[in-house]
């Protein structure tokens, strides 16, 4: 099973490269789908040691945590932006990209980082 | 004053649109009827015989969006929200989608919820707008 602190280094490294691909417009769908696994990463810790298999199944544990819930718009929003990118070819801008960290990932690491941090 | 509602529409490639409240979701969602499936099913509650229907069929839902603005996309997340609630177990694959997408996903065996922008008055009468 992966531990709480490999979550937490895979959404750091997520984070980097999401703010790498920044510059390289060409895989700037890339970002918004690395942006969204550094939150996923961030849940995943959040949820340890549940080890949720899906979306499905982590969604639904996301509901049941009051401190995950309140992040769950933000969430899903980034979710519902990278399959955009992943299916329907949806290429963000750098300000869209930029947009979706501060309006959502960020949000999501500020509150979740307190309670995974010792 | 007027607030902002929408209504859900659920469409199926069998059946033509239907609308529905939140409440009806769930059921409505059954192309055999609640009914049906209460005599197939009978002895479970409402919620298990959909949660079995559900996974028997394995159906997949999509909301497609004519608004498809980050807003909206927030807003249908806090529907997901209180339908998880309802029901945890049912949802399988849920998608939300621009609504030109909604012909692929009804051919995929998708069932299609479009959410329709109206109007509610404080009296509760609805008005849905011309491009909804």
């Amino acid at each position: 099973m992966t531990t709480r602190e490999q979550h937490l280094a895979q959404a750091k490294a997520n984070k980097a490269f999401y703010e790498e691909l920044l510059d390289r417009p060409e895989y700037h769908d890339w970002a918004l789908t690395v942006l969204f696994y550094a939150a996923l990463h961030y849940v995943d810790a959040f949820l340890y040691p549940s080890d949720p298999p899906d979306h499905s199944t982590r969604n639904k544990l996301i509901s049941r945590s009051p401190t995950l819930r309140s992040l769950y718009r933000k969430y899903r929003r980034l979710q519902d932006r990278s399959q955009d990118a992943r299916y329907e070819c949806y290429d963000p801008t750098r300000e869209e990209l930029v947009k979706a960290r501060q309006e959502c990932y960020d949000v999501i690491e500020s509150a979740i980082l307190p309670h995974v941090t010792s | 004053m007027a607030t902002e509602d929408y209504d859900l529409l659920v469409a199926t490639e069998a059946h033509p649109m239907k609308s529905v409240s939140p409440a009806d979701y769930l059921v409505a969602l059954q192309p055999a009827g609640a009914a049906a499936l209460r005599r197939t099913v009978g002895g479970l509650t409402e919620v298990d015989a959909v949660l079995w229907a559900m996974e028997a069929q394995h159906i997949r839902v999509v909301t497609a969006l004519a608004d498809y603005s980050d807003q909206t996309l927030e807003r249908v997340a806090e529907k997901e929200l209180e339908l998880m609630d309802a029901l945890p177990e049912f949802l399988l694959e849920f998608r939300v989608v621009p609504s030109e997408r909604v012909p692929a996903f009804l051919r995929a065996g998708y069932l299609v919820v479009l959410e329709q922008r109206t109007e509610r008055t404080d009296a509760g009468e609805t008005r849905e707008d011309d491009d909804a």
